[in-house]
């Protein structure tokens, strides 16, 4: 079942056209990853679902319903969550606090009913984040691999149908990757959280994602398996240039 | 786990049992007076620090919402002698009311241009304050407004009472989820949107509590003076900025506190004559240069300080 269904998405800045009618599915349960080289238009698209940038032309669907042109706020709260490549703690507050601002939108409120039960639920995902230890400290004390745990463990906290990750490995070391790399399919695995990833650090994301949609100057190029995709002469071209795939081939 | 009391805690609740019996100790009837304007210029405060301190909305205009407490009780006091007992409600209704349907619009706007609308908003009530002058007496302002009370000692018990009201009140709200909400709005609006939060409803609402007690406090303080005119109202929405930012944003005590101090010191330093208004200068600049997170803010995590230094536990785990 699609749970996520994008069609002729089209955004343009001034005579770029930053996403130029991009379709694809994303299935219930799926961890799809979109791959693109950078300025390929992916954290756009990322902003144009889930609502913080107005789409010119085209449709999202979210579970059967037409959510184009809502509110970013509406979005989350349908359970559609993004984070940012760029991390956004919320500063001067300890992690348990930022992982409670999650728990504070319409949605959560119906979900958890008392004080109590607020608290089991976040430190089970502080739990599965691996961010247990460190709950009490103050977000501006953490290192960077951490400030990346934590952007996945906050949309994590909003019990999310599907979750939106935008680079979360940019800028963190081999070692860092790992537990975050977990924490993703974990959520995934128990949860059943539907996973739609950007990422450009191929080694880790081809072992994480199950089916890829690869995006060039606003354009959807290629969509398949990862072996498909990093086969595909059209992606090789992408990232080396024109005859790359020769190249590569050769 | 037992819930310890903080050091801060007991210095501020000591600090309250003495102007409680302050009375009682001495009969000094200037410095009650003195301690009485200090008490409503806490919680002027404090009702700003609730929106700007919170999330970082600077408003520049929180006269305005003074004003409309003052006046409310001026206008009607032409016409009614009007008790306290009737006029707080009505002023918290109407500077609620106030509050939203300015921050509706305002709170929309962005970093200086906010501050900006705010400060319009309090430019355009000053200047109507002296157009329209047949009721609202111009400069001259409006008298024979009921007092507090009969004398000095009980008015001042009850602007003591209020503000201890009023600060606990706001204190409350800034350590609920809600103020908590504020806080994460002020660090980042986008992350808090992508999350599920209604950041706007949430900037409007806070905007309403803070005009809802600036508004109360002017009321009293009409009544205190029996009197409501510009000079007590336009000039403070800059008074209260410096205020704050001496005392310390973010945690309605620290604010109030430097309501409270930098009132009294300000009153403290008319016997230099000329030389006051340097000397208060002076000071508030030397805080911001070398204590920007404010006065009360810094003793506040000076006594408090654990003895686990932070990150304590990322030091262990890197070890590891």
């Amino acid at each position: 079942m699609s749970i996520l269904t994008i069609q002729h998405l089209l955004k343009q800045f001034g005579g770029l056209k930053a996403v130029n009618e991009v379709s694809f599915d994303v299935e219930k349960g799926e961890r799809v990853g979109i791959l693109g080289p950078n300025g390929a238009g992916k954290t756009t698209l990322f902003n144009l679902i889930t609502g913080f940038i107005k789409t010119d032309s085209g449709t999202v669907l979210f579970q059967d319903d037409n959510i184009t042109g809502m509110s970013p706020e509406k979005i989350a709260n349908m359970g559609l969550v993004r984070t940012f490549q760029i991390v956004k703690p919320f500063k001067e507050l300890t992690v348990y606090d930022n992982l409670k601002i999650a728990t504070l939108s319409q949605k959560m409120k119906k979900e958890i009913k008392s004080e109590p039960e607020r608290k089991i639920w976040i430190e089970k995902i502080a739990e599965m984040s691996e961010l247990s230890h460190v709950l009490s400290e103050n977000v501006e004390l953490l290192p960077h691999g951490y400030l990346k745990k934590l952007e996945v463990a906050k949309a994590l906290t909003s019990n999310p149908t599907i979750i939106l990750l935008d680079e979360p490995f940019a800028g963190l070391t081999y070692h860092e990757i790992d537990p975050i790399s977990r924490v993703i399919i974990r959520a995934n695995e128990e949860n059943g959280t539907t996973i739609v990833l950007i990422e450009h650090r191929l080694k880790e994301f081809m072992k994480l994602v199950e089916r890829i949609v690869a995006i060039d100057y606003g354009e959807k190029i290629a969509e398949g398996t990862p072996t498909e995709i990093i086969n595909n002469p059209k992606v090789i071209e992408s990232y080396l240039g024109k005859g790359g795939a020769d190249l590569v081939n050769s | 786990m037992k819930k310890k009391i903080s050091i801060p805690t007991i210095l501020v609740l000591l600090g309250t049992l003495l102007l409680f019996l302050f009375p009682v100790i001495s009969g000094d009837l200037y410095l009650i007076t003195v301690f009485s304007i200090a008490l409503i210029y806490a919680v002027y405060a404090a009702s700003w620090d609730l929106l700007s301190g919170f999330t970082g909305k600077e408003n520049f205009g929180h006269g305005a919402y003074i004003a409309i407490g003052a006046y409310m009780l001026g206008l009607l006091s032409q016409r009614f002698a009007i008790q306290p007992y009737l006029s707080i409600p009505i002023a918290a209704v109407l500077s609620f009311i106030f509050g939203i349907l300015i921050g509706l619009p305002t709170l929309r706007l962005k970093g200086p241009y906010f501050a900006l609308a705010t400060l319009a908003v309090a430019t355009i009530m000053e200047k109507m304050t002296y157009s329209f002058s047949d009721f609202t007496g111009g400069e001259d302002g409006l008298y024979g407004i009921e007092f507090l009370t009969g004398d000095e000692i009980s008015s001042f018990y009850f602007v003591l009472i209020f503000a201890v009201i009023a600060i606990f009140i706001l204190y409350r709200i800034g350590k609920s989820n809600f103020g908590l909400t504020l806080k994460a709005i002020k660090s980042d609006d986008d992350a808090a949107k992508a999350l599920g939060i209604y950041t706007d409803r949430f900037k409007v609402l806070a905007f309403g509590i803070s005009a809802t007690f600036a508004g109360i406090a002017g009321t009293i303080s009409g009544h205190y003076y029996s009197y409501v005119g510009p000079d007590i109202v336009y000039p403070l929405s800059l008074t209260i900025i410096i205020m704050c930012v001496v005392g310390g944003l973010g945690g309605i005590i620290p604010a109030a506190l430097g309501g409270f101090a930098l009132s009294y010191l300000s009153e403290m330093l008319r016997d230099f004559g000329d030389w006051n208004q340097l000397i208060y200068s002076g000071i508030l600049m030397l805080t911001v240069i070398f204590l920007p997170r404010g006065v009360f803010n810094i003793i506040g995590d000076l006594l408090k300080r654990s003895k686990n230094s932070p990150g304590d536990m990322i030091s262990k785990e890197v070890k590891k």
